[in-house]
């Protein structure tokens, strides 16, 4: 059943790559069924169906559950972002359609196939599978400097892939399973991996990479600014989650010997995860074009995850608000970027730039995008009553559950942070992060608010002036759908339980 | 002590009905080129094409000789598909278009070179071993200096020539003084194990395992054996490269594993000596990575580059050999398959562009995702396996040289992971250079004067079955 949710798309990109069948109807066609089907699976699972049929194929135990950690609010953030973007594609020409349509649809493939795949593997294969039409697209389809920016993408990711296969590889063979959930067996049973410092390092660095982990995170941006609209949705909306969804993974396994098996290298993650969220957000107000806004934006978003996970793993996989809020926010970031990708498409087709000096007063043109541009925008800084609100929160609640002022002592390396931790009411590693942290808020609100002031508000420039193309139908219900995805998850973040 | 011990003779005629067919059609192909004059040349090709195709068939088993030697004849097959649309060349350059006679060597020579590789696999003393391993190395010499009037195909003979000899010469020299210090040319554990327990004749013994190695490196393209490679795949005909690129590497890795055998059975047993030997494979495996893999970033001559990678990937396969294992033999062929399908299209794909373009820079790729889209699709997808992407044949193979490396972890003989990040980065520097080439396929436009590559209609069947297999043996493990 599951593994018609890869098949689909892979038959659908065949179709059109060999059959030239029409790339944007064939691609609708397979994401509306894998949607259904995806959604109808998740469903049919929460209303008790028997999880064996979903993950079995007559006696051969085909290595795609729904069981994992998380995996059921990532097969739907991939379903839902892959069909905003077919129905959002819109391509210079013929033959470009159907290369965006076959690159979209493996991606998602990909994405769904690692998400779902309980085994160490078909994990990694499926998203290097993933991977390559990324690469592929912005060397052909891309804006501005597209062969060194996908260049520079592909030997990142590739050496990150590389390490992070080298932990993927020590991790199993050291527990002696390929599979997650005999994995999670062995590991309550006691089992720990020998070198754990060196198996926890390479899945840090290699999952870290990949979802653009400060200092690794400078081909993000760009490469998000570069791609052509449908990859950029795909990749920094879905596949980018892929590593955050690893490393939760991998706290799960050891359950509450994770903070064991990350030892050391947590407060090296807290450290870098500031990075991304004070730098990187330095970084994202200093641009002047909204792509690279976005692309930066997005890295900069990446450091709140690796918070609630870093919340996660010192509380010994027990703090469940921190697990929660992570997938909350890891699902609606996803849709928040891939929205606001998609109508920073949308703005450039009809402007022809996406530079703030040159845009102005849009609204007045363009009310409707407008309305959607600030919707995501909000969304995407946390305003209540939105998706990543919920998850923000959460995550910022979730590191100081458990936590008693005075109760536990400071344990830094250095002794004048722990005096300072002391003084600051003996505040943990977690907390003080946090405390840096959440001038993120007041970072992301000054891009967010300052894009969308440029923009939209003011009197038309003379760009703004001739965008008079109205958005099409496909378009509002691309936008429409992701938009109602992220109410609905704000104001009832309950359903997805 | 009696001849037994000498050379085994456990062998029978019927262990050898694939070399013996093999022979006989070169040498019927030989005199029907000089004595029947009508003969049509094109013939020669197809006709050891289909044959050695067909023992390929015949001999398929579950046994490594039988996989080997399965393996080798494809190759062969393929090879020899290839010369047959690289035929205007091969006349152009034999008798400057003027005649084809001497044409149908070009035919010959590669089934005696597999006929060769057939009976090396099968081969238990080191007489033998050597006399068919020469059988190859001859045929190659001939092979890659068969293009007389092109300086760069003599080049590469003379220096192929020259640096094999040397080889040789190692090899016969390693095995003197192993026969000298175990008495044997069997390398049976017992008369291995009586040498070792006398500290003068394990002397001798580790001298003559260090040459027969140091001549099969020469085979495998291993560090610091390596140097002819990159010249002779660049100036040899095409393909003549593929040619030495997978079946003589596979008659190298094949010799490699009769050598190691009997340390493999003893290593428990004399635990020193195996873990001396161990880290020097480690040693060369480390290096041959380096070398290969870092030597092949800047290279922009396609069939240089291939070379380069090709080092590079034998140092994956020697790094099974560090764990020395009995369970190596599946994993190594595994290897040399995946290896080996990628390397036969890549170096078809690349015949063809050299015919028709008239370059071997990596530029004639320039385009061809326009042009040729479904062709260029099989090319991915072989440069992809090579890299090791997943869900190719490739991506398995990589996989486990690196499981091979980590699983050995806690085991006597285990040199510590220090091998791990060397893999880590030379994998790495494979996805760079591999994908130059797709860098030109996908990401330049066609010139203005490129028309579509015309691939011929056998070219095109055997990439699409490559494609097919590789994609098959990439996805079908991961499934169950």
């Amino acid at each position: 059943m599951l593994i018609w949710l890869i098949l689909i798309p892979v038959i659908a990109s065949a179709l059109i790559g060999f059959l030239h069948t029409p790339g944007r109807a064939t691609a609708l066609v397979s994401s509306l069924l894998t949607s259904l089907l995806g959604i109808g699976s998740i469903v049919a699972l929460s209303l008790g169906a028997d999880g064996e049929c979903l993950t079995h194929i007559g006696d051969l135990p085909i290595a795609l559950t729904l069981y994992l950690p998380l995996s059921k609010p990532m097969l739907l953030l991939t379903v839902l972002v892959t069909l905003a973007a077919v129905l959002g594609l819109k391509a210079p020409d013929a033959a470009a359609e159907r290369s965006w349509s076959i690159s979209t649809l493996l991606i998602s493939a990909g994405a769904t196939g690692a998400f779902l795949a309980d085994n160490v593997v078909a994990f990694f294969a499926f998203h290097e599978l993933a991977l390559i039409p990324t690469f592929v697209m912005i060397g052909m389809y891309g804006r501005g400097e597209r062969r060194t920016i996908a260049w520079r993408m592909t030997l990142y990711l590739g050496l990150a892939s590389m390490v992070l296969l080298a932990g993927l590889l020590l991790l199993y063979m050291q527990m002696g399973t390929t599979r997650f959930l005999e994995m999670r067996v062995m590991a309550a049973m006691g089992r720990m991996p020998v070198s754990t410092c060196l198996t926890a390092g390479l899945l840090l660095v290699g999952f870290g990479t990949l979802v653009s982990l400060f200092p690794f995170h400078s081909w993000a941006a760009p490469a998000y600014a570069s791609a052509p609209t449908p990859i950029a949705m795909m990749h920094a909306g879905v596949l980018k989650k892929f590593g955050l969804y690893g490393l939760i993974l991998v706290t799960c396994i050891f359950g509450p010997s994770c903070d064991e098996f990350f030892g050391c290298w947590t407060n090296l993650l807290l450290l870098l995860l500031l990075g991304n969220v004070l730098w990187v957000g330095c970084v994202t107000i200093a641009q002047s074009r909204l792509d690279t806004m976005l692309g930066n934006s997005s890295v900069m978003h990446m450091g709140y995850i690796f918070l609630g996970i870093a919340a996660f793993v010192t509380s010994g996989a027990t703090n469940a608000l921190a697990y929660q809020g992570a997938g909350m926010l890891m699902l609606a970031h996803g849709l928040s970027i891939a929205l606001l990708f998609l109508l920073s498409g949308q703005i450039e087709r009809r402007t022809g730039t996406l530079e703030f000096c040159a845009l102005g007063g849009l609204a007045h043109k363009q009310p409707l995008l407008g309305f959607f541009f600030g919707l995501a925008g909000l969304a995407s800084i946390g305003l209540p009553l939105l998706a990543n609100f919920v998850g923000e929160f959460s995550i910022f609640v979730s590191c100081f559950t458990g936590w008693e002022p005075g109760a536990t002592s400071p344990s830094f390396c250095c002794g004048w942070l722990n005096s300072l931790a002391k003084m600051l009411g003996g505040l943990g590693p977690v907390q003080l992060t946090l405390v840096f942290a959440l001038w993120g808020l007041v970072i992301s609100a000054i891009y967010m608010l300052r894009a969308i002031r440029r923009i939209f508000a003011g009197a038309p420039t003379a760009v703004c002036e001739r965008a008079t193309l109205p958005l099409s139908f496909a378009e509002i219900c691309s936008a429409a759908l992701l938009s109602a995805v992220l109410l609905l998850l704000g104001i009832a973040p309950g359903i997805l339980a | 002590m009696s001849t037994t011990n000498l050379i085994s003779s456990s062998y029978s005629w019927g262990q050898f009905t694939p070399t013996l067919v093999l022979v006989g059609l070169a040498l019927l192909i030989l005199i029907a080129d000089a004595f029947l004059p009508r003969l049509n040349k094109q013939t020669c090709p197809i006709l050891g094409a289909v044959v050695s195709a067909g023992v390929a068939c015949f001999t398929a088993g579950s046994s490594a000789s039988a996989l080997f030697t399965s393996l080798a004849c494809a190759a062969t097959a393929v090879c020899l598909l290839m010369a047959y649309d690289y035929r205007s060349l091969v006349y152009a350059s034999v008798a400057g278009g003027k005649h084809e006679d001497g044409a149908a060597e070009f035919s010959a020579l590669p089934l005696l070179a597999c006929a060769g590789v057939c009976a090396l696999v099968r081969s238990r003393d080191l007489i033998m071993l050597f006399a068919s391993l020469e059988t190859v190395t001859l045929a190659s010499y001939a092979m890659s200096g068969y293009f007389r009037r092109n300086q760069g195909s003599v080049e590469a003979g003379v220096k192929y020539l020259i640096l094999g000899a040397v080889s040789t010469g190692l090899l016969v020299m390693g095995a003197a003084w192993f026969f000298g210090a175990t008495g044997s040319f069997t390398g049976d554990p017992r008369f291995v194990l009586a040498a070792l327990s006398n500290p003068y004749l394990s002397v001798g013994m580790l001298l003559g395992v260090a040459l027969l190695l140091a001549g099969i490196f020469f085979k495998v393209g291993a560090v610091p054996m390596h140097t002819w490679i990159p010249d002779v795949y660049q100036g040899a005909p095409t393909p003549v490269s593929a040619f030495l690129a997978v079946v003589s590497k596979l008659a190298g890795f094949g010799a490699l594993l009769i050598i190691l055998l009997p340390f493999i059975m003893l290593q428990t047993t004399v635990r020193d000596m195996v873990h001396s030997l161990v880290l020097m494979l480690a040693i060369v495996a480390a290096a041959t990575l380096l070398l290969g893999n870092l030597g092949a970033i800047p290279q922009q001559n396609a069939k240089r580059l291939l070379g380069y990678s090709s080092i590079g990937q034998a140092g994956f396969i020697l790094v099974f050999f560090v764990s020395l294992r009995s369970t190596i033999i599946g994993p190594v062929f595994n290897y040399l398959l995946a290896y080996g399908i990628a390397t036969l299209m890549a170096f078809y794909a690349l015949a063809i562009l050299r015919m028709q373009r008239g370059s071997e820079e990596l530029s004639v790729f320039r385009g061809l995702g326009r042009t040729n889209p479904r062709t260029a699709f099989m090319i991915t997808v072989s440069f992809a396996s090579l890299a090791g992407v997943p869900l190719t044949a490739g991506f398995l193979a990589k996989l486990a040289s690196f499981q091979s490396l980590i699983g050995s972890m806690g085991r006597p003989q285990f040199i510590g992971l220090w091998l791990l990040p060397i893999m880590i980065v030379c994998a790495a520097a494979g996805f760079y250079y591999y994908f130059k080439a797709l860098r030109f396929m996908y990401w330049e436009k066609p010139q203005a004067n490129d028309v579509p590559v015309v691939f011929p209609p056998v070219c095109t069947c055997v990439l699409a079955l490559g494609t097919l297999l590789l994609i098959v043996l990439g996805v079908t493990p991961l499934l169950f």
